[in-house]
C-alpha cells in the first residue's frame, strides 16, 4: 500500500472530527444529540484503545483468552453501576468536580491528596499515551512496508498531537461540559466498532466461513490452553477499576454525564459495545496465523500485534483495520490529554468549598 | 423479582457475572476443547441480565 493513502485518510478523518466537535459545541441541535444516552454509552467506549485493536491479538498469542479479561472487568463494573458509579456521579454532580483529583481532595479533605493523585496519573498515563501514538505510527509503517520513509511515524505522532491540542485545548468556562467532545468520542467508538466488525467479517470470509474455520480449528492454537498461566484475576480486577477510574473514563462517565437516565443505559450498552469489539478478535488471531504461515520464513517475523492488519489480504481490509486503530488511539489521546490538562492546570479543589456549595467556588 | 431495587439487582448480577467470569468456575468455559464461542455466548447472557438491572426502578 502507498504511504500516502493512510496519511490522507488519517488527515481527513481527524480534521472532520475536529470540525464536528467544533460544530457540536456551537449548535444546540448537535449539542442535544451529544446528550443522548446512546452517545454517552458510545463515548464510554473510549476505554477500548489501540490495545484492543492490535495488542489484544498479540496478548492472545501469548495468553489465549486472557485478553477478554481486560473487557470483562469493565462489564462487571457496568453491572455495578447502581452500586458503585451512581454515588460517585451524585458527588460529582453535587460538588461540580471536574476530575478524579477533585474527588480525592474532597474524600481526604486535602489538596495534597488531589495533587498526589494528579502526579501519579500524569506519570502513569504519559507512557500509555506514548504507546497509543506508537501503535498508530507502527501500523502506518507496517502498511507502507519497504516504502516507509524513516520519518513516517513522526508525521503521525505530530498529526495526532496537533489534533488533541486543537480539539482539546479550548477552555470552557469552569470546564463546563463539552458536547463536541462527547459527540466526537461517540462517533469514534461507533466507527472503530464498525471497522473491527468489517475486518473480522473479511477475515472470516478468507478463512472459509464457519465450515472453513471448523476445518482448521484442530490445527490452530486453542485459546483456552494458556489461560491458566495468565494473570486472569488481577486483570479482571484492574479492568473493573479502570473502567470508571482512568482519567478518560472518569471524565466521560461522571464529568460529562448528561443525565441519570444515561447511566442506566450504560449498564447494557457499554458491555454490548465491548462484546462487539472483542467478538472478531479470535477470528483475526487465527486469520493472522494463517497469513503468517502462508508467508513461510517471512511469516516468523510478523508480530502478532500486526495480525489485525495482516488478517485481510485486500488493501481495503488493511486500510479499514488501520482506520479502526487510528480512531481508537485518537479518542484515547484526545480525552486523556483533556482530562489530565485540567488536573494539572487547575489543581484539585479546596475541600472546604467542595463540601459547602453555598460558599461558592474559589 | 419485579420488586427488586436497582441496587439489589446490580448486586445479584455482579455476583453472577463474577461467578461466571472471575471465579475458579471459569474453568467450565475455559477448559481445553470447549467451543471457542462459549465465552461470548455467556457474555450475551450477561447482557440479558444487564438489561434486567437497567430496567429496575427505584422504589419511591
Amino acid at each position: 500500500m502507498s504511504v500516502t493513502l493512510p496519511l490522507v485518510v488519517a488527515f481527513v478523518y481527524l480534521v472532520g472530527l475536529g470540525l464536528l466537535s467544533e460544530l457540536a459545541d456551537r449548535r444546540p441541535a448537535l449539542a442535544a444529540l451529544a446528550r443522548h444516552p446512546i452517545v454517552y454509552a458510545l463515548a464510554l467506549g473510549v476505554y477500548a484503545t489501540s490495545w484492543t485493536f492490535y495488542g489484544s491479538v498479540g496478548f492472545a498469542a501469548r495468553y489465549g483468552y486472557a485478553f477478554l479479561a481486560v473487557s470483562l472487568g469493565v462489564v462487571l463494573a457496568c453491572l455495578a453501576i447502581p452500586i458503585l458509579w451512581r454515588p460517585v456521579a451524585e458527588l460529582v454532580r453535587r460538588h461540580r468536580f471536574t476530575s478524579l483529583a477533585d474527588l480525592f481532595a474532597f474524600r481526604y479533605q486535602s489538596e495534597l491528596a488531589g495533587a498526589l493523585v494528579t502526579l501519579l496519573l500524569v506519570a502513569g498515563l504519559l507512557p500509555y499515551l506514548a504507546l497509543q501514538l506508537r501503535a498508530v505510527a507502527d501500523a502506518a509503517v507496517f502498511l507502507a512496508g519497504d516504502d516507509a520513509p524513516p520519518e513516517l511515524g513522526l508525521v503521525y505522532v505530530a498529526l495526532l498531537g496537533l489534533f488533541a491540542v486543537i480539539v482539546g485545548a479550548r477552555q470552557s468556562p469552569e470546564r463546563a461540559r463539552r458536547p463536541g467532545l462527547m459527540l466526537a468520542l461517540g462517533l469514534e467508538s461507533l466507527l472503530k466498532t464498525i471497522a473491527i466488525l468489517v475486518v473480522g467479517a473479511l477475515a472470516f470470509g478468507e478463512l472459509g466461513g464457519l465450515s472453513g474455520l471448523n476445518a482448521r480449528l484442530h490445527r490452530l492454537p486453542d485459546l483456552h490452553a494458556p489461560l491458566a498461566e495468565s494473570p486472569w484475576s488481577a486483570l479482571v480486577l484492574s479492568a473493573a477499576a479502570a473502567g470508571f477510574l482512568l482519567p478518560r473514563q472518569f471524565h466521560v462517565a461522571f464529568v460529562e454525564q448528561p443525565s441519570r437516565r444515561a447511566l442506566r443505559w450504560a449498564i447494557v450498552l457499554v458491555p454490548l459495545l465491548l462484546l462487539l469489539l472483542n467478538l472478531p478478535l479470535p477470528i483475526l488471531y487465527w486469520a493472522g496465523l494463517e497469513h503468517a504461515a502462508g508467508l513461510g520464513e517471512a511469516g516468523h517475523a510478523l508480530s502478532p500485534d500486526h495480525y489485525v492488519l495482516a488478517a485481510s489480504s485486500s488493501d481495503f481490509g488493511r486500510l479499514v483495520a488501520f482506520f479502526g486503530g487510528l480512531s481508537a488511539s485518537s479518542a484515547m489521546v484526545l480525552v486523556s490529554t483533556y482530562a489530565l490538562s485540567g488536573m494539572v492546570s487547575e489543581g484539585p479543589r479546596a475541600p472546604a468549598a467542595a463540601r459547602d456549595p453555598a460558599r461558592g467556588r474559589r | 423479582m419485579r420488586d427488586v431495587s436497582p441496587r439489589g439487582a446490580s448486586a445479584l448480577a455482579l455476583a453472577l457475572g463474577a461467578l461466571i467470569f472471575a471465579s475458579p468456575l471459569r474453568t467450565v468455559w475455559a477448559r481445553e476443547g470447549a467451543p471457542w464461542w462459549l465465552p461470548f455466548v455467556l457474555w450475551t447472557a450477561l447482557l440479558v441480565l444487564a438489561t434486567w438491572v437497567a430496567t429496575r426502578k427505584e422504589r419511591p
